[in-house]
């Protein structure tokens, strides 16, 4: 801080102490009285009314956050469903006899058997490209099996060693192209931190303004920008209380 | 350093937060009791929670800085008078939402500042014009305490010239001054508090330092 620091552009000590002698106004004893008499009032209205929310505050950003997070791979992995992973899923396992060759034209037929899917495939949204016929080089569903299962029981459909080389090597290469696929998120968030704040025109605007501003992106549906916006308006008018209608943070 | 880092080196002093000890700097914080060892921002917090008292011990420390403040910015007694009491009332409806998020006195100098700034936008006043007949004039300094007769004579008339050069400060720069003084605030939680860049607060600061030791020239 530049007065730390004894810069004496920013700090006169002779100037402070002839201010000091100069500066003794007070503000009347009935002003006193009704500040305290205001004060003790609010004192003993109740608790705080926020102590609750800011009690809770944390735990419930974290579950929010989690619950987000969840969101989020589910749709990537529903979004991310390629051909591949379909062919790699265990449902048709079940489906094949021992001896019988993997015939993938015969999955649509073979969904309206009785046989209900596994529990892991009952859950995920197939795209239609499920039925799409997987690559020669993927007919060997217990090795793909083996892929995602890790340290599953070997089965009697058993593939040769070639295709499950080839069947590792496709789900390698798809693996850094599922990586990679948040990175475009990330660079508009840096562009963002860059640029100037939402508020930039509000700077020397009066609180309504701010107000006016809030309800008018929480009404287009920009909740985060608005409660960026009621953080700062908080930050530069405490003592300003915001509408019901607002949505607080 | 920053703001917390200020609240954190005082309390670890047992300072209340905003004193500097005494050989750091020069900051005069006036009314504060000796013996109150509670920082400001542990006492807001301790009336957010339903203490009273400790409500009474923030008002004691600042009430005489708030209303030089009005005083100074709006040179009308009674006017100082109703926006000092409208400081003190909102800081009091604000309560419930306190957090520490910087020293407690840029937080209530910045309720100061926006009170004073709604004020005089209602009134449509562009700024706060010196020339205003219905200012009351600046008022004499009293006498001080233990003072010797001539050395008194002369040390009002000093502290009359420096309220005079002060009053023809345009506006800005005596908010910096007296925020400076009174608030004890650093150029930082000036610019904090007033809405402005920390350039901004630094200058006006520098130019009201200068006009001020030019005026007072003759009592150097």
């Amino acid at each position: 801080m530049a007065l730390n620091s004894g810069d004496e552009m920013e700090h006169d000590e002779s100037l402070a102490k002839v201010y000091r002698a100069a500066a003794n106004e007070a503000p009347p004893a009935r002003l006193d009285a009704a500040i305290r008499a205001a004060s003790r009032r609010q004192a003993g209205a109740g608790p705080r009314p926020l102590s609750g929310l800011r009690t809770w505050r944390v735990p419930v950003s974290l579950a929010a956050m989690l619950v987000l997070s969840a969101t989020l791979v589910l749709m990537m992995r529903e979004e991310g469903a390629d051909p591949l992973e379909t062919a790699l899923e265990p449902a048709p396992l079940r489906e094949l006899a021992p001896g019988r060759p993997f015939e993938p034209q015969a999955r649509s037929a073979d969904a309206q058997a009785p046989l209900p899917p596994p529990p892991a495939a009952q859950s995920r949204v197939r795209p239609p490209a499920a039925d799409i016929a997987p690559p020669a080089s993927l007919a060997a569903p217990p090795t793909a099996q083996k892929v995602f299962a890790g340290n599953a029981e070997p089965t009697p459909l058993a593939a040769p060693p070639e295709p499950r080389r080839e069947v590792a090597a496709m789900a390698e290469a798809a693996r850094p192209m599922m990586r990679s696929a948040p990175a475009p998120a990330a660079s508009p968030a840096a562009a963002a931190s860059a640029a100037p704040p939402l508020w930039q025109d509000l700077i020397d605007q009066p609180s309504d303004k701010w107000i006016q501003r809030i309800l008018e992106w929480q009404r287009a549906g920009r909740s985060a920008d608005a409660v960026a916006l009621v953080r700062e308006f908080r930050r530069r008018f405490p003592e300003q209380s915001l509408p019901a209608e607002i949505h607080q943070p | 350093m920053n703001t917390l880092t200020v609240i954190q080196s005082a309390a670890v002093k047992g300072l209340p937060a905003g004193c500097r000890s005494p050989g750091a700097s020069a900051y005069w914080r006036p009314e504060m009791p000796q013996d109150a060892d509670a920082s400001d921002e542990s006492l807001m917090l301790a009336y957010r929670d339903g203490d009273a008292g400790a409500f009474d011990r923030l008002y004691e420390r600042h009430r005489g800085g708030v209303y030089r403040y009005m005083l100074r910015q709006c040179r009308n007694a009674a006017l100082a008078e109703e926006l000092f009491q409208d400081v003190w009332m909102n800081l009091i409806r604000a309560r419930a939402s306190y957090e520490v998020q910087a020293r407690f006195s840029t937080y209530l100098y910045r309720i100061a500042h926006n009170r004073l700034m709604d004020h005089f936008r209602r009134r449509d006043f562009v700024a706060m014009s010196l020339d205003d007949e219905t200012a009351a004039p600046v008022e004499e300094p009293a006498a001080l305490p233990g003072a010797q007769p001539e050395i008194d004579i002369e040390a009002r008339a000093q502290a009359a010239q420096l309220l005079s050069l002060l009053g023809k400060l345009p506006d800005e720069q005596r908010e910096a001054f007296v925020l400076q003084q009174e608030g004890g605030l650093s150029v930082e939680e000036i610019a904090e508090a007033t809405s402005v860049s920390r350039e901004t607060a630094k200058s006006r600061l520098r130019y009201a330092m200068a006009k001020l030791r030019e005026g007072m020239q003759s009592w150097r």
